[in-house]
């Protein structure tokens, strides 16, 4: 800790001698100041996690401190609006993730447009979901549950209104036909505690949040979300193998910017995010949190939330999502 | 039996190498720090130190988040009784009695009491969890939102029984609380309620702000209004550490606090929260002068700051045995055993009972360091009060404002607090009781969460809060509470009617 | 700081007195909550509506308002005394001023730069700290620099918040 403090004045002071003599920040030297990554969600969720572990990784890539600043509030439209209205000069990025990005434009109306007023930079991470039930509804495999679940309506949980457990929920029951009861949750923890418990029927989330019980056999997992099976789950088919053809949802991480940032800023960003998902001890780390390290950046980074989003508003508008 | 002392053998083991005890210490170290400060909180704490622990082993890591959880609980009872901040909403109950007994110069009886209080509970609470944790935890399970729901219904009755004056007054205290809670997103829908289109409300009013405004600014404001009566407390600062009689007298409220506390904290979703006022309201109901709770009375400092520490003790149950993260802080954990690319869930205790014994093990140790670090601070927080009071204001004012601020790093919520300071101020005018306030508003957002989703699951039928056992259960007692609190008051009015007569 | 030096006064006769206050209070939040709450829906096809909780307690806040007029109403009712809006003053304005400088302040006509805790702090203890009817100036400009210094390295360095600090001098 001490150690720590000695380090980072010894830091403030050069930070301060550099920034006296500051001439307008040529690319060349970015960063030259510390570069705040912004968090849509307060300190202790699961993309503020997957963020600190980044940042810390970025720092050594990039050569200068990243610091993550949380910025909740609003079903996480400000850190959107705080991003979309800084400096495009890189030293403001957001850490964003579906939800704010292509979810939430079909639901709310919004201040600014994630697609028009933010630079996708990369994507860092991709994280299937999986379909477990409980012992409420002892089904072994997904051909068995969409059977039950053409008998009568089915209780699901979610980890909330519009997250990416419930949109991927409601594509299910789109894709397979099949009638489902919502019952929203703050955060997964609770609703997991409500399946293991047989208050509900059966749940899609993330895997981390449900491997061990899995493992113990207490819930059973029909089907991963993603389009390929989970390494540690390998016995798990994937929701389309196993009887909903075409379907696909997953949950994703990715880091944006303001919109028109330099070229080369740009361009040193995407390089420093892509030595931070070749390190492969982040690698491991994401993994072992379910999340597969992505490839995709820039353009094609753009072109992929533009397929989601298109997506997941047809699931949204079905489903009648909106909010005033 | 042999097995549970075998286990925490293997478990010392553990905790006690040097390593261990290291992180141990620099967890408590710092959880009593972000504790005694209001408004940072161990989950900020745990999520920006979560990057650091990656390079430590797991065992380590854990016991160092860990102590830094048990260490805030602890921390932030200090606050509460010093100045009248509770930092979390279990503190709100030590806050009551805790402060008068601070005003009456038994600031350093209170915090001995809460410091040997918080150990045995602790070192219950470890047993507890070695003993009994696999079986405790289908007793988490048994709650579904109608149980859950109930209980929280039972929860505000003794809010009820936990205020001393009009209980007109205190029933309506706990419904604003309620109402307030209400402010924000729709749960369901989505929907903004009450907001008036401000950003800052779209997520509901935060605990740290409502509890900082209303007790925090707010004793600020009384004071400056009322001079006179802030330089008793500094005048007279009485024993530092309780007498081997005070010790006696509030052992019995120490055990029960314990024994409520263990209980209610394996409850998902912040069931913790519902042990230290549970716990006041039962050494209420047994003491032989209920009227002089909230006046200073050392067993309502002792009972719920047992039960606030066995709770968040026990809360580690359903962590360890399911990987069911019951609160924020646990959900963290759970994030840092993935990271870590240990599997939270009942393998844990075969696959790496070090982890787990080591953990459990270390909760015992973490006690007692908090005691070892506390007690001698103590003379040194009592210290604190006889700052000039003209100094010692503006310092809270700040260290408030820079908590505020550190919530969503939103300077909104420092001018609310500021405004609900001037509420609480105007509460105090006109004898209203902040503590059921805050409660009513604790409760008030679970209670609407698990009625919607009890009556989305029974597809709108009421009957499901009685059909279920558990919850017809809860509510019986819930109304025997409400009679016993409510019927005196009736019969002292009528008396009077008859008196007038 | 000695004792009220004031001879003992007859108590002023009270306008409405503090038990019947209280208990209009009541009924005003009541009221006004339900106003605010009365857009949204009591009931929804599938159960509770988003409404239901926020109407029925604004009833009964109203309700236990006027229980509260009407039980005290034949009390002996005193007044609530003085309202030392004067001494808050201060305080209040040390809590807004720290608010709009730490991380700047749009106002519309004119916009606070973003000043950080290097400003922040030691404003608000200073303005508040001008409550006190004891205070030394000298002492609380000293004080409020020293504690600020404090808070800087205690909540920005030693635990890692991410605040701004002096963005003006040192970038951040």
């Amino acid at each position: 800790m001490l150690k720590n403090i000695t380090r980072r004045s010894a830091l403030l002071a050069g930070l301060a001698m550099m920034s006296a003599v500051a001439l307008p920040a040529a690319a060349q030297d970015y960063p030259s100041k510390p570069v705040t990554l912004v968090v849509s969600y307060a300190a202790g969720g699961g993309t503020d996690a997957i963020a600190r572990v980044f940042a810390a990784r970025l720092e050594t890539a990039l050569g200068g401190r990243v610091i993550v600043e949380n910025r909740p509030g609003a079903a996480a439209n400000i850190g959107t609006d705080v991003v979309a209205s800084a400096d495009p000069d890189g030293y403001t990025l957001l850490v964003g993730n579906q939800g704010p990005m292509v979810v939430n434009p079909h639901i709310f109306n919004l201040k600014n447009d994630p697609a028009e007023a933010l630079d996708p930079i990369a994507m860092i991470a991709d994280a299937s979901l999986v379909v477990v039930v409980g012992p409420r509804l002892a089904v072994k495999t997904m051909e068995e549950f969409l059977a039950k679940a053409k008998e009568g309506e089915l209780i699901y949980g979610s980890a909330g209104n519009a997250s990416a457990s419930h949109v991927a929920t409601l594509l299910l029951g789109q894709t397979a036909d099949i009638a489902l009861k919502h019952v929203p949750y703050k955060g997964a923890g609770p609703a997991v505690n409500d399946l293991v418990g047989g208050h509900i029927d059966f749940m899609v989330t993330t895997i981390p949040s449900v491997i061990g019980l899995v493992g113990d056999g207490t819930l059973t997992a029909l089907a991963v979300t993603g389009t390929e099976r989970f390494p540690e789950l390998p016995d798990v088919p994937t929701v389309a193998e196993a009887g909903v053809p075409g379907y696909s949802a997953s949950a994703w991480y990715g880091v944006l910017g303001p919109k028109g940032l330099p070229e080369d800023v740009r361009a040193r960003l995407t390089a420093a995010t892509a030595e931070t998902l070749s390190d492969p001890e982040f690698v491991a780390k994401l993994r072992n949190d379910g999340g597969v390290p992505s490839t995709l950046s820039g353009q094609a980074f753009a072109d992929f939330m533009a397929s989601e989003r298109a997506r997941w508003g047809e699931v949204v508008e079905s489903a009648g999502i909106k909010v005033e | 039996m042999i097995d549970m002392f075998q286990n925490l053998g293997l478990g010392l083991s553990v905790a006690l190498t040097l390593n261990n005890v290291f992180f141990c210490f620099i967890g408590c170290l710092i959880g009593t720090l972000v504790g005694v400060l209001p408004g940072v909180g161990p989950v900020a704490t745990i999520s920006i130190l979560l990057p650091v622990t990656l390079a430590l082993d797991p065992t380590g890591a854990l016991i160092m988040l860990a102590g830094i959880y048990y260490g805030a609980q602890y921390g932030g009872s200090t606050t509460a009784i010093l100045v009248n901040i509770p930092g979390e909403a279990t503190a709100v109950v030590t806050a009551l009695d805790g402060h008068e007994m601070a005003k009456k110069g038994q600031a350093g009886l209170a915090l001995g009491l809460a410091a040997i209080g918080s150990f045995i509970a602790g070192t219950i609470a470890t047993i507890v969890i070695a003993a009994i944790g696999v079986p405790m935890t289908r007793l988490g399970l048994l709650f579904g939102p109608a149980e859950y729901f109930s209980l929280m219904v039972m929860g505000l009755v003794f809010a009820v029984v936990l205020a001393h004056g009009s209980l007109v007054k205190a029933v309506a205290m706990i419904l604003a609380g309620v109402l307030l809670s209400c402010v924000g997103a729709d749960m369901e829908t989505g929907r903004e309620r009450m907001t008036f289109g401000l950003h800052m409300l779209s997520d509901g009013i935060e605990f740290v702000v409502l509890a900082m405004g209303i007790f925090g600014f707010a004793e600020i404001f009384k004071n400056l209004a009322d001079p006179e009566k802030r330089d008793v407390v500094r005048t007279s600062i009485g024993r530092l550490l309780p007498t081997m009689r005070e010790l006696r007298e509030n052992v019995g409220a120490i055990l029960r606090g314990t024994g409520i506390g263990s209980i209610l904290g394996v409850l998902p979703g912040n069931g913790a929260i519902l042990g230290p006022f549970a716990s006041y309201a039962m050494e209420k109901r047994i003491s032989k002068r209920p009227q002089d709770f909230g006046t200073g009375v050392p067993q309502a400092v002792a009972g719920p700051e047992s039960a606030n520490n066995a709770g968040a003790q026990t809360s580690f149950i359903p962590l360890l045995t399911l990987g069911l993260p019951p609160n924020a802080v646990m959900a963290l954990m759970v994030g840092a055993m993935m990271i870590q690319g240990i599997v939270p869930g009942p393998q844990v205790i075969e696959r790496n009972p070090d982890l787990f014994w080591g953990l459990i093990a270390s909760m015992w140790i973490g006690n007692l360091m908090l005691v070892i670090i506390n007690l001698p601070m103590i003379g040194l927080w009592v210290k604190l009060l006889q700052v000039p009071y003209r100094l010692l204001f503006p310092s809270i004012v700040a260290f408030c404002c820079i908590g505020l601020f550190s919530i969503s790093n939103e300077p909104a919520q420092v001018m609310l607090a500021g405004l609900l300071g001037l509420v609480g101020f105007a509460l105090w005018k006109l004898r209203f009781e902040a503590a059921p306030l805050a409660l009513g508003f604790v409760l008030g957002r679970l209670l609407e969460e698990k009625l919607r989703q009890a009556l989305i699951i029974s597809d709108g039928s009421m009957l499901t809060f009685v059909t279920s056992p558990l919850s017809a259960f809860l509510l019986a007692i819930g109304a025997v509470a409400l009679l016993i609190a409510v019927l005196p008051t009736i019969r002292r009015s009528r008396d009077e009617v008859f008196k007038d007569a | 700081m000695s004792h009220d030096a004031t001879p003992p006064r007859l108590p002023p006769k009270p306008i409405i007195g503090l038990e019947r206050l209280a208990g209009v209070c009541l009924v005003a939040f009541g009221l006004f909550a339900y106003y605010a709450s009365s857009e949204l829906p009591f009931f929804t096809q599938g159960g509770v509506g988003s409404g239901l909780l926020p109407r029925s307690l604004s009833v009964l806040v109203t309700l236990m308002g006027i229980i509260q007029i009407v039980v005290t109403w034949n009390e002996p009712q005193e007044t609530t005394g003085r309202w030392p809006i004067r001494d808050m003053l201060p305080v209040l304005l040390g809590i807004f001023l720290f608010a709009v400088t730490i991380r700047g302040f749009d106002f519309g006509a004119f916009k606070v730069p973003v000043l950080g805790m290097a400003v922040a702090t030691p404003l608000a203890i200073f303005c508040s700290g001008l409550a006190a009817k004891d205070v030394r100036v000298g002492e609380l400009a000293i004080f409020s620099v020293v504690l600020s210094a404090i808070c800087i390295a205690l909540f920005r360095y030693a635990l890692g918040l991410s605040m701004p600090v002096a963005p003006w001098a040192i970038g951040y």
